[in-house]
Parts: C-alpha cells; sequence; structure tokens
C-alpha cells in the first residue's frame, strides 16, 4: 500500500484535496479522458445544479454551451491521448486514432456566488500554439453582433483548413460569454508540448 | 416492411428527435443537438432529405424545435437553409417554421440570424408557450 502524502489518513487526505478545489471555487470538475458521455453527464448535473441556485436561463445556457464547444475541443484536439491497444476492434469505417482517447480537464464554477467560469485544458502540441493563439486572439475586443457576423461569414465559407468541427467553436464561446474570456499556454519542461487553458466568464 | 415514407429517428441523449414525413413534405427535428460527429449522426437523415428534395417538386415545411444545439449543429442547419433556399428561389413553396420558448432569446436570435439570408423560402417565428 502506497503512504497518503504527510502520512495524513486517507480521509483527511481526500478532504484537503476537496477543500483545495472549494478554494478555487470548483463547483464540479473532471479530468481524464472526455467523450461525449462524461460530457452529456457534466452537462446536466451542471443543469440541474443551476437551476437549485435559480442563476438565469441566459448564465445557464451560456455555460452548458461552453462546456459542450470546450469539452468537445478535448476530444478532437487534444494532443494527450492513448490509441487502443493492437487487435482492438475498430468500428468500419473508423481509424484506431478516431477511437483514441483523448485526455483534458474541465473545471465548473462559481466566484464567491456570483460568476460562472468554464475552464478548460488539455496539452496541445508547440507546434499547434501559433494558429490557435490568433484564432482566439482574434476574437477579444469583438462585441456580440461582430461576433455573430463572423460566425455566419465561417459557418457559410465552411471550416478552416485541420478544423474537424464547423470551425466556430471559440466565436460561439466568445459570443456568450458574458463576462469576457482568457486563455494561455504553460511549456511542459522537455517535451515540445504545452498545456493550454481557456477559461469564459459569465456574469 | 419498411415504410419509404417516412423517416423517424427517436431523440438521444444529444441528438434530437427527427421526423421526416417525405410523403407530405413536413420535417421536423426537436430536441438537444450536440453530438461530438455531427456528420456521423445527420449524413443518413439529411442525404435522404435532399434526395427527396431534388426528386420532388412537392411543397416543403421545415420545423425546427432545438432547444439547444452546439456550433457544429448550426453548420448542418446553414447548409440546410440554403438548400431549401436554392428551392424556393427556383419557386417551390418553402417554409421554415422555427419554434423558439416564451424566454429563450438565445434560440430566437439564432433564428433570425439564419433568417437574414432567406429571401424566398418563408422563415417564420413560432413562439412555444
Amino acid at each position: 500500500m502506497r503512504p497518503t502524502p504527510f502520512h495524513l489518513n486517507i480521509a483527511e487526505d481526500a478532504y484537503r484535496f476537496r477543500t483545495e478545489l472549494d478554494r478555487r471555487d470548483i463547483v464540479s470538475s473532471y479530468t481524464g479522458p472526455m467523450t461525449d458521455d462524461i460530457l452529456s453527464s457534466l452537462g446536466n448535473s451542471l443543469r440541474t445544479k443551476m437551476e437549485f441556485d435559480e442563476a438565469d436561463s441566459k448564465t445557464s445556457r451560456g455555460v452548458f454551451s461552453a462546456l459542450v464547444e470546450q469539452a468537445q475541443n478535448i476530444m478532437r484536439y487534444s494532443a494527450e491521448t492513448q490509441a487502443p491497444p493492437s487487435g482492438h476492434d475498430v468500428p468500419e469505417g473508423q481509424t484506431p486514432e478516431d477511437i483514441s482517447l483523448r485526455f483534458g480537464m474541465v473545471l465548473i464554477g462559481r466566484v464567491d456566488l456570483g460568476a460562472w467560469f468554464v475552464s478548460c485544458s488539455n496539452v496541445i502540441d508547440n507546434s499547434a500554439i501559433p494558429r490557435l493563439r490568433a484564432n482566439i486572439s482574434s476574437l477579444q475586443g469583438l462585441d456580440r453582433k461582430e461576433l455573430s457576423a463572423m460566425m455566419k461569414e465561417q459557418l457559410r465559407d465552411g471550416p478552416p483548413e485541420g478544423s474537424k468541427g464547423a470551425g466556430v467553436g471559440w466565436i460561439t464561446i466568445a459570443r456568450d460569454a458574458s463576462g469576457g474570456f482568457e486563455f494561455d499556454f504553460f511549456p511542459i519542461l522537455g517535451t515540445d508540448k504545452s498545456y493550454f487553458t481557456f477559461k469564459a466568464y459569465f456574469k | 416492411m419498411t415504410d419509404m415514407s417516412r423517416l423517424i429517428i427517436a431523440a438521444g441523449v444529444r441528438t434530437p428527435k427527427v421526423t421526416f414525413a417525405f410523403d407530405k413534405g413536413e420535417f421536423c427535428l426537436e430536441g438537444e443537438s450536440y453530438p461530438e460527429d455531427v456528420r456521423a449522426f445527420y449524413d443518413a437523415p439529411m442525404g435522404q432529405f435532399y434526395d427527396w428534395l431534388a426528386a420532388s417538386s412537392a411543397p416543403v415545411r421545415f420545423e425546427f424545435k432545438l432547444v439547444y444545439f452546439n456550433s457544429s449543429t448550426a453548420k448542418v442547419i446553414m447548409d440546410l437553409m440554403e438548400r431549401l433556399e436554392e428551392a424556393a428561389s427556383g419557386g417551390r413553396e418553402c417554409v421554415i417554421d422555427w419554434h423558439y420558448a416564451e424566454d429563450d432569446d438565445n434560440i430566437k436570435e439564432l433564428g433570425e440570424e439564419f433568417a437574414e439570408d432567406l429571401t424566398s423560402a418563408r422563415f417564420q417565428l413560432v413562439e412555444m408557450s
């Protein structure tokens, strides 16, 4: 049996971990392989929680939407992946790459019973940073109207090269995030990868 | 025996109920739509719809009763609107009913945005109580 840190008993250790999440205003959190089912479960329990909190429906919809778009980004683009073992069944028309697990972290919280936030993180290749940074930066400072126009333009013209979705996920979040959004990258030492975090706020 | 005049797909956790009545020219998407892989869900029913649209000249009524959809689904809807507009501009009767809940400004607004590009197809906002 592995000793817990500082010789805490396991309940105390768990309690301290949970208290740390509380201190960071986390209401709901997940780290591990991101799947559609995880997303739906997180999303539906969050909806119920927000309903019980009597959050207004606009905030509730925005938070849910940000969770969906960001979690699906993890499913599509996380560079932390696990392929099925060789010999594992792969559905017809799909490759092992298609069914690989993609890992990430989702933190949903509420600052001092005020603004909600959705923060999603995943590992990305350093080579992907410039384009991602340019994409998201281009949305900063735009108002809702400008973002809506941009979204329609992109829906009409089709997704940009390399995009696995409609290419409008970030625009959707930026439009809904009434309290703004921020993002950053943290280089993972000794690798050609970085940790990427995007956090959207809802007033 | 399969009834070729109807296509009905029950709602899933992340996918809407699909009711396509080809014999009546009535089509409906209802519920939530946020599958990770939209093509896996939509390619088949939309393919059938577009085939029908090309083969028939009957009037079309397309109802959207969506309460939430993700950005990938927005692309599917945009393509669909374009096809309906194209059919309507050729003189075909195309009605699009966009339903929204009374308190749901977001879905209403999204509908209005799709409607901006429609000149021939008839777009109607329908408030659900």
